[in-house]
This record gives structure tokens, C-alpha cells and sequence, in this order.
């Protein structure tokens, strides 16, 4: 099971990888994206007051430094997928190694390659955008903190190192602030009986973040008028939101945070009846069927049939996440080992819901926004793995697998 | 993966592992042959050789519509170069305008250097619909002899060549002409098919 697993993540890369060279430059956001990348490849920073100017940087310093080493016919647009593709599989790797060291390895292997393989992650790994890096620190983060590692935290040189990779997420998007946030929490628990250790640990943790990210927030917010520049832009990006207000819902009702559509599985994209008014129907969407047409183009009739079948397979895996979360909270080792995990998962989908508040557009549900969850994610599948019956459990390894296998197959066939 | 995309995907491949960095073109026509060349592979590129004052003269703004009408001033007055850059950059993700750049062929007329200026007028053959003159001005930058393209003027253009016009210098001008050539298309085309197909632009009547 674990070398099928091995062979499937070396498929999702290859899908990556290939979608990377061969579709024409029509990523969403690009252009914002790309302006980022050109101003670090001439060594400046991004305007702030640009259309995305307000991204952190690392991104598109990584970028634009491989975009110097490479040769002259990789384009910028590749050059960046490139880098989110080998960031997303960073991050799963990361994971399967930290999964490892509490559960069975071909249940780690499983859960990991499940959830690389939910479609807004492949997709995301295939286009260009700074969520798979930020993922990739979120996640090397949260490791850090988690145990047997967390056992030694109380060292100067672990909490910096955690610090650092959490400030790193940061310094690639701004949800890697909740990594922040949680992993110096997490941080000072295992020392929280001695304050003076906990204090010491925790000015350690967030020196090193801040070294790495506080300059950028200083200069955005010096710059802007609000703190919520941090996550919406400033200045011309004002743009960006008078043509964001022009979609729907407009309004959010607090109905629309337990609604969902019987499009969510039958016409699951966006402007389809029902779907703009639901935060969980819009939300799953956006993660099992690219719901607002990415990849898969809106208007085929090819790719709506591949988007309801992608959210009927979806179903499989996010039954399992409900299991495996009952397991964590309900076991009470599980839930004292993870509760770093499942405290900066809960976060950022707890951000997510009041951003949607906030912002109430569709697009403000886009489920990328949700990667730095990745582990967390594909915790509670291994969790729910571990606490099968052991005759029930390869059935259930086996039907994880099959799902991941033809979600991977289904988007790479529909988009080729 | 459709057939046709394989051969491509490995030239590039191949192509990006035998060639060096990026070399440098370091005469005028020659910056002037390679941004045709760059709007046809990687429009980023052909971006680096355009200087300010191109993307200020475009009239191009963020959002796209706001382009069609020189009186919409946005918040703050005129749009900012980065807005113009913004727009233009937006545009190249249109598989309409990646068609019409794909037909643009391109030969020198005439170049006149003057010191750290330079005019380069070319002829432009768009595939099919006939043929229209562009003219560049640039400036030399630096000290590794590099050109910077400070302006674009466009003579001679006709309808059939107005979609080739807009590919090969978009500017908020020929954006109207697009949106013409929208309304010709729109009784028969369906909306996805237009050109400049989801960038913001007004459904034509």
C-alpha cells in the first residue's frame, strides 16, 4: 500500500508538473501575481498600493530568483508553477513524515496522499499563487510543535527554528499569520507550569518570527490606512474590490452558514442556483470541483459532468475527516498530541467563515485559502484510519486510495 | 493531453535545457523583433522591454471596462502605471489575444539611431487579415547597451487588422476597437467565445 501511495504522489507530481508546461498562462490573479515577481526579478519590493501588492514577498523572491537560474525559454508564468508544484509536494511530504510518527505507515501514506489529492490542492500545485508555499511552511511549522519534537521546545534553538518557518508563512501570505498564532501557542503549553521557561521559549519563538516577517506587515500597514490592508490591498487595489462587489451573494445571512444546495453535487460551480447563498455548498465546491473554473473551464459541458462526479468522490474522504475529528476530540491522547493541528485547522476555517462575513462575495470562498490546513487534513483521515477495526481498515485504505487515484485521473483528463 | 501539445511541452523542456540565461538583444531592431517574438512564447518578457511611458500612453486601467471610457477617472485621478501594467498583464491570459499574437509576423522597415535614441519602424503582417506599420521609440539604458521601448505608434489600420493591432500594442484605443469587434461577433457568438472573454469588460448589446 505504502510504495502505491509512493507511485501515486510521483503522479500527482507529474500531473503538476506537466500542467505546469502545458497550459497557456489564464491562472487566475495572474497578473497581479506575475507584476509581484517582476518587481523582486528587478530587485525591488511590490508596490503596496498595487493590485496585489500587499502579498508578502517570498513567494515571488523564490520565484524570481529561479526565474534568474533557469534558462531563457521557462516563461515566469511556469517558472511560478514550478515552484508552487514543488512547494505542494514539500508539503506533503513534510506531512507523511510527521503522520508517520503516530500512526501506521501505510495509513500515513494514505492520508497524506489523499489529501494531496483533493482537487483545489492539485490544482493549486498547478498554477500560480503563494497558498502550496505557505502550506509548506504552515506545515514545517506546525511539525515543529507537535510531539515527540514539542518535547523539546524548551531549547532555544527548536523554538527558534519553529519561529522561523512559522514567520516564513507569513512572509509568503498572510493566512501564515494563524500559523503564527498557533504554533507560539503551542509552543509555550509544554512549558506552561514554569513561566519563566514558557516566557523565555515564547520571546524566542516570536523574535524569530518577527525577524523573518514583521518588516513587511510594518511597511504594509505604513502604507495603508487599515490593518485589514494586511489581507484585502490598498490603494489601487480598491479596484480590485469595486469589482468584487459586483458579485454575488452582496449580502451574507447568517442562513447561508448551514445551507446547502443540491447544486453543491449536481451543477456544483459558481452562478449555479442556490450556490452563492452557501458558505459550506460554495466552500466544498471550491475544493472538490474547481468551482470557480480554474482549470475546468465554466462553460464545457465535459467539465461540469467531471465537477459533479469530483463532488460525489468528494464525499468519500470528507465523511472520514468527520470521523477522523470525532476520533481526535473524543480520545483524549489524540486530542493532547494534536491539539496544535486541530487548533490551527479549526482557525483558519473559523477565519475563513468571518472573512466570508466580512467579504460577502464568492470569492472570498476560495478553498486554497484553506491549505496551510493540510496537515491537519490529512490528520484526521489517518486518525480515522487508526481507529478502524483492523478488517475493516484496508477496505477503507483501499477506497481512500481509489477515490485519490480517480480524482487525479478525472482532473487530469478533463483538463488535457 | 491533447497530441498536439506533447511536441511542444518538449521543445520547451528541451529547449530550456540547452539554452544559456537570458541573452541580451542589443540593438534597437533587433529588442523590436524579440518582442514580437516574446508576445508570441512569454508575454512577461515582451513586458520587461516595454519602459513607463509605453503602459502610461496605453490608457489601459484596472478595471478593464473602466478603459472604454476616458471620463470614468478612478479613485485618485488618471490610473497609475501599475494599474496600466496590471491591465496588461491581464490581457495576455485571453486565449483570443494569444490567437491574434500567434498571427502577428513582423519586419523592419526602416531604424534611425541617435545617440541613446532610437526609432524602429516595422511592417506587420497579420495572418489573414492584412498588414498595418508600427513604430517604435527607444532609449538605451544602462551601461550593457540594453533598449528600453519608450513608445508605440501604430499607422494604417483597418478593421481586419484592428484584433491583430490591439495583440501587438494593446492600449485603451484599440481596446474600443475590440469591443466592436465584440458587438459584430455577439449575435452569433456565444458570449464565452468573444474576445476578451471574462476580463470585466460590458456585454455588448
Amino acid at each position: 500500500m505504502t510504495r502505491f501511495m509512493g507511485a501515486l504522489f510521483v503522479a500527482a507530481l507529474t500531473v503538476c508538473l506537466l500542467k505546469a508546461f502545458s497550459l497557456p498562462l489564464h491562472d487566475l490573479d495572474a497578473a497581479g501575481h506575475l507584476l509581484n515577481a517582476i518587481a523582486l526579478y528587478e530587485g525591488r519590493l511590490p508596490d503596496p498600493g498595487s493590485w496585489s501588492g500587499f502579498h508578502p514577498p517570498l513567494y515571488y523572491a523564490f520565484g524570481a530568483a529561479l526565474w534568474h537560474a533557469l534558462p531563457e525559454a521557462i516563461p515566469l508564468h511556469v517558472t511560478l508553477r514550478l515552484l508552487s508544484a514543488a512547494a505542494g509536494a514539500g508539503t506533503a511530504l513534510v506531512c507523511w513524515r510527521t503522520l508517520g510518527r503516530f500512526f501506521d505507515r501505510a495509513d500515513a501514506a494514505v492520508a497524506t496522499v489523499a489529501t494531496l489529492c483533493v482537487p483545489t490542492v492539485i490544482v493549486s500545485m498547478s498554477t500560480l499563487g503563494n497558498e502550496t508555499l505557505c502550506a509548506l511552511f504552515s506545515t514545517a511549522a506546525l511539525a515543529r510543535v507537535l510531539p515527540p519534537t514539542s518535547e523539546r521546545i524548551q531549547s532555544p534553538r527548536q523554538a527558534a527554528l519553529a519561529g522561523g518557518l512559522a514567520g516564513a508563512a507569513a512572509l509568503t501570505k498572510a493566512t501564515g499569520l494563524i500559523a503564527v498564532a498557533v504554533a507560539g501557542l503551542a509552543c509555550a503549553v509544554p512549558v506552561r507550569r514554569r513561566p519563566r521557561a514558557a516566557l523565555r521559549v515564547l520571546a524566542t519563538y516570536a523574535v524569530a518570527a518577527g525577524v523573518v516577517c514583521a518588516l513587511h506587515y510594518a511597511r504594509l500597514l505604513a502604507f495603508a490606512e487599515s490593518p485589514l490592508a494586511v489581507v484585502t490591498g490598498a490603494g489601487s487595489a480598491r479596484a480590485a474590490h469595486r469589482m468584487m462587489e459586483e458579485q454575488p451573494p452582496g449580502k451574507r445571512h447568517v442562513s447561508d452558514y448551514w445551507t446547502v444546495p443540491a447544486a453543491t453535487f449536481s451543477y456544483p460551480r459558481i452562478y449555479a442556483p442556490g450556490m452563492n447563498e452557501s458558505v459550506p455548498g460554495l466552500l466544498y465546491a471550491a475544493a472538490w470541483s474547481d468551482a470557480f473554473g480554474v482549470v475546468l473551464p465554466l462553460e464545457s459541458k465535459r467539465a461540469n459532468h467531471t465537477r459533479r462526479l469530483l463532488a460525489i468522490l468528494g464525499l468519500i474522504p470528507s465523511l472520514f475527516a468527520v470521523r477522523g475529528l470525532a476520533a481526535c476530540v473524543g480520545r483524549a491522547e489524540l486530542r493532547r498530541a494534536f491539539s496544535p493541528a486541530l487548533a490551527l485547522g479549526g482557525a483558519l476555517v473559523v477565519s475563513l467563515l468571518v472573512y466570508s462575513w466580512v467579504v460577502p462575495h464568492y470569492s472570498a470562498l476560495k478553498a486554497s485559502y484553506l491549505l496551510p490546513a493540510f496537515l491537519p487534513g490529512a490528520l484526521l483521515l489517518a486518525a480515522a484510519l487508526d481507529g478502524l477495526p483492523r478488517a475493516a481498515r484496508t477496505p477503507a485504505r483501499i477506497g481512500l486510495s481509489a477515490v485519490a487515484t480517480l480524482s487525479l485521473g478525472v482532473l487530469w483528463y478533463t483538463t488535457a | 493531453m491533447k497530441p498536439n501539445r506533447l511536441p511542444a511541452i518538449l521543445g520547451m523542456i528541451v529547449l530550456g535545457c540547452t539554452s544559456g540565461s537570458t541573452s541580451r538583444a542589443t540593438r534597437p531592431d533587433a529588442v523590436v523583433l524579440r518582442y514580437f517574438q516574446y508576445l508570441q512564447r512569454d508575454p512577461t518578457r515582451a513586458f520587461l522591454l516595454l519602459g513607463d511611458g509605453v503602459q502610461r500612453e496605453s490608457g489601459l486601467r484596472i478595471p478593464l471596462s473602466a478603459s472604454l471610457d476616458p471620463k470614468a477617472e478612478p479613485e485618485g485621478g488618471a490610473p497609475s502605471i501599475a494599474d496600466s501594467k496590471i491591465a496588461w498583464l491581464d490581457l495576455q491570459r485571453d486565449a483570443w489575444l494569444r490567437a491574434e499574437c500567434q498571427r502577428l509576423r513582423a519586419s523592419v522597415l526602416d531604424v534611425a539611431t541617435t545617440g541613446d535614441g532610437s526609432r524602429v519602424r516595422v511592417r506587420v503582417l497579420a495572418d489573414g487579415a492584412g498588414e498595418f506599420e508600427q513604430s517604435f521609440e527607444l532609449e538605451r539604458v544602462g551601461d550593457e547597451d540594453d533598449w528600453l521601448i519608450t513608445r508605440i505608434s501604430q499607422r494604417g489600420l483597418a478593421p481586419p487588422t484592428w484584433g491583430a493591432a490591439f495583440a501587438a500594442a494593446p492600449s485603451a484605443e484599440g481596446l474600443r476597437h475590440v469591443q466592436a469587434i465584440r458587438v459584430a461577433m455577439s449575435p452569433s457568438a456565444p458570449r464565452s467565445d468573444l474576445p476578451l472573454a471574462g476580463l470585466g469588460l460590458p456585454d455588448p448589446p
